[in-house]
């Protein structure tokens, strides 16, 4: 969907040739902002809005989102499990937590206006559900799990943004710690505390609750943690 | 990406798209963008009446003309505060006069708790905020940083000033573990908040861990509950405030070691006496405005619990309080300090009350009370002459603060 929805819009930019002076429909400007890291001016961001979301039904196969899809989210009534109650403030908090945007984007902006007729564009449900995002607020150790699985989670979730493990190769951003080399820092940086909780914290809190970095969480919802034990068998923790 | 990079490359000179820079003409499907999301009702003439629930980042909304009637019930729960994955604990909640708007205090969370701020009151690290929401719409229009563990927060009667506490007992436990006995260097401080552009005015350290604020009528005096067995005097005309601490017993403890933990206060509109509830003695001891001394022959004695958040008649004549552990309302007379009658909550479901507040017409007590901190709590609508309750509704995790919004006297 992602590349059809491409295709489309690089079709109706030939379509309507250079020097055609017929309007940009604005769900096509909006995709074409879903997709790029430059709709946040922070020079330091590299999410997309599709770093995090889907826009199918269903995720593709490999893809293990901390964001849920966006197919169907423009009337969900509510987001972030309930916690926000506005599209646009749901849209900001990512903007402005995870893509670094230095101020909210504003309701009536091009770009705006755009992005929110883009998920108006793929929200043919009008009666869709709010959906659960459960936060794991104190973190606990997980079973382990199979490490076949822990590695397929791995790509699913992690490699977009931290690379291949061991050497971050292909990662979005320097920014991202390579896995699970960094957690070889843990002794000196969080003493007294075993690596694998420390991971599980950052999965599971992102950079909130006093965690820092740029992190999304990970909910309940988005990772179970079946998922997560076959994660640190994976990376050895 | 590489065709529709392609396809607008190709259209670089005088191209319609460049990158994420808005093209020259956009057509818009959709005339009022961002419209979706959940909208509650905003309040008629009958009022509203705000419970905050700390434990769960929510507010409960109920029609306040409801109340006594069948229909007395959640009208909705709505989230309040800046971070919907952080637990923010929402406090107290202050109504502007005209209704417009409604304050609210939060804490931020523990570090390595996230049980959140709340999950064990006042021992919060980072600083907290005031937030404004529209009355109207409950959406957040302003917030302002202050200190760790926002407690109380009022507001004048021309709605312009806020007074907001900090509840810090982390501060004293830190204090004294680094072995400083100087209560001064405990004490937090009274945000002093501009209501309109919601920025602060002053921070005046008043004592170790306040809780309860409240004006005298002429709102030149702020009262403030201390839990080192105090009671802040502070004097807002002066510049800075002026502060001065009177200990509600003979034999008072200190800020580490308290016998009495005021907590609560309650200011008579007739009489200008500071009614402070103490939760360790079980005791609501009585502050002379006039010669600032505790008036120990009419303390409230004999309460099968901790006293918490009263609410006085229009008249003076009667205190009605709440208090814990047997979770009932005390009805008190305030010329003799006596219990005249007590409201049994806890057949009605109530676990640990924590305020109540009249309806306008005095007709009506409603008790919040926090539950067991798992569960929901719950408000209770209480006929005064009656002495019963009347209506209870199940509202969010840990409610601990009651206001109305509005309604008729």
């Amino acid at each position: 969907m992602r590349l059809a929805g491409w295709s489309v819009v690089a079709l109706a930019a030939l379509a309507t040739g250079c020097g055609d002076d017929a309007p940009v429909k604005a769900a096509e400007y909006g995709e074409v902002l879903f997709n790029d890291a430059r709709l946040s001016t922070s020079t330091f961001n590299s999410f997309s809005c599709a770093t995090c979301h889907a826009t199918t039904p269903t995720p593709a196969a490999g893809r293990l989102d901390s964001g849920y899809t966006l197919y169907d989210s423009a009337f969900r009534g509510s987001w972030w499990g309930g916690y926000e109650t506005r599209l646009l403030d749901a849209v900001n908090f990512c903007y402005v937590n995870f893509m670094r945007g230095v101020a909210p984007l504003p309701e009536d902006s091009p770009q705006s206006r755009a992005l929110y007729e883009y998920l108006v564009s793929i929200s043919p449900n009008r009666d869709a559900k709010p959906l659960p995002f459960t936060v794991v607020k104190d973190a606990a150790e997980v079973a382990r799990g199979d490490k076949a699985r822990g590695q397929e989670v791995y790509r699913a979730a992690c490699q977009v943004c931290h690379g291949e493990p061991h050497t971050g190769a292909g990662r979005n951003t320097e920014l991202a710690s390579v896995l699970p080399e960094v957690t070889r820092e843990y002794d000196e940086v969080f003493p007294g505390v075993p690596p694998s909780l420390v991971v599980i914290e950052k999965v599971r809190h992102g950079q909130f609750f006093g965690v820092g970095g740029n992190m999304p969480p990970y909910s309940l919802e988005a990772l179970s943690d079946a998922d997560l034990g076959a994660l640190l068998t994976f990376l050895e923790l | 990406m590489p065709a529709l990079a392609l396809a607008l490359a190709a259209c670089s000179d005088g191209a319609k798209v460049d990158g994420v820079t808005p093209p020259e003409e956009l057509e818009y499907a959709h005339p009022d963008p961002w419209v979706e999301g959940t909208v509650v009702p905003p309040p008629g003439p009958g009022g509203r009446i705000l419970i905050t629930n700390s434990l769960d980042d929510t507010l409960s909304l109920i029609e306040l003309d409801t109340v006594g009637t069948p229909g007395f019930k959640e009208l909705a729960r709505v989230p309040v505060g800046l971070n919907p994955v952080e637990l923010e604990g929402p406090h107290h909640t202050a109504v502007s006069p005209t209704g417009d708007f409604y304050y609210v205090g939060i804490s931020n969370y523990v570090p390595g708790g996230g049980s959140g701020p709340h999950g064990s009151h006042g021992t919060g690290a980072d600083d907290g905020y005031c937030l404004k929401l529209d009355a109207r719409t409950n959406r957040l229009v302003g917030s302002v940083r202050v200190d760790p563990n926002p407690g109380d927060v009022i507001v004048s009667a021309d709605g312009r000033t806020l007074y907001q506490t900090h509840f810090d007992t982390l501060k004293i436990s830190e204090l004294a573990r680094q072995g400083v006995t100087d209560e001064r260097k405990m004490d937090a401080r009274l945000a002093i908040i501009d209501a309109a552009t919601m920025t602060r005015k002053a921070m005046v350290p008043v004592c170790p861990a306040p809780h309860a604020v409240r004006l005298s009528a002429d709102e030149r005096t702020a009262y403030v509950a201390c839990w080192s067995d105090e009671v802040a005097i502070v004097d807002l005309t002066a510049t800075p405030p002026a502060v001065q601490r009177v200990k509600v017993a003979a034999g008072a403890g200190t800020a580490v070691s308290p016998r009495h933990e005021p907590y609560a206060l309650t200011v008579s509109p007739t009489t200008g006496e500071a009614w402070v509830s103490s939760m360790a003695s079980r005791q609501v001891q009585v502050l002379d405005p006039t010669t600032r001394a505790m008036d120990p022959l009419r303390t409230v004695q004999g309460l099968r619990g901790p006293p918490m958040f009263g609410a006085f008649t229009a008249d003076g004549r009667t205190l009605y309080m709440p208090y814990q552990l047997a979770d009932a309302l005390a009805v008190i007379d305030p010329a003799t300090g006596t219990v005249r009658s007590e409201v049994d909550l806890a057949s009605a479901g109530c676990v640990n009350a924590h305020q109540v507040t009249l309806t306008p017409d005095e007709r009506y007590g409603l008790v919040v009370c926090e539950g067991d901190h798992t569960g929901p709590g719950t408000l209770h609508a209480v006929d005064l002459m009656e002495g019963v309750v009347v209506g209870t509704v199940r509202v969010g995790l840990f409610p601990d603060s009651v206001s109305l919004l509005g309604g008729r006297p």
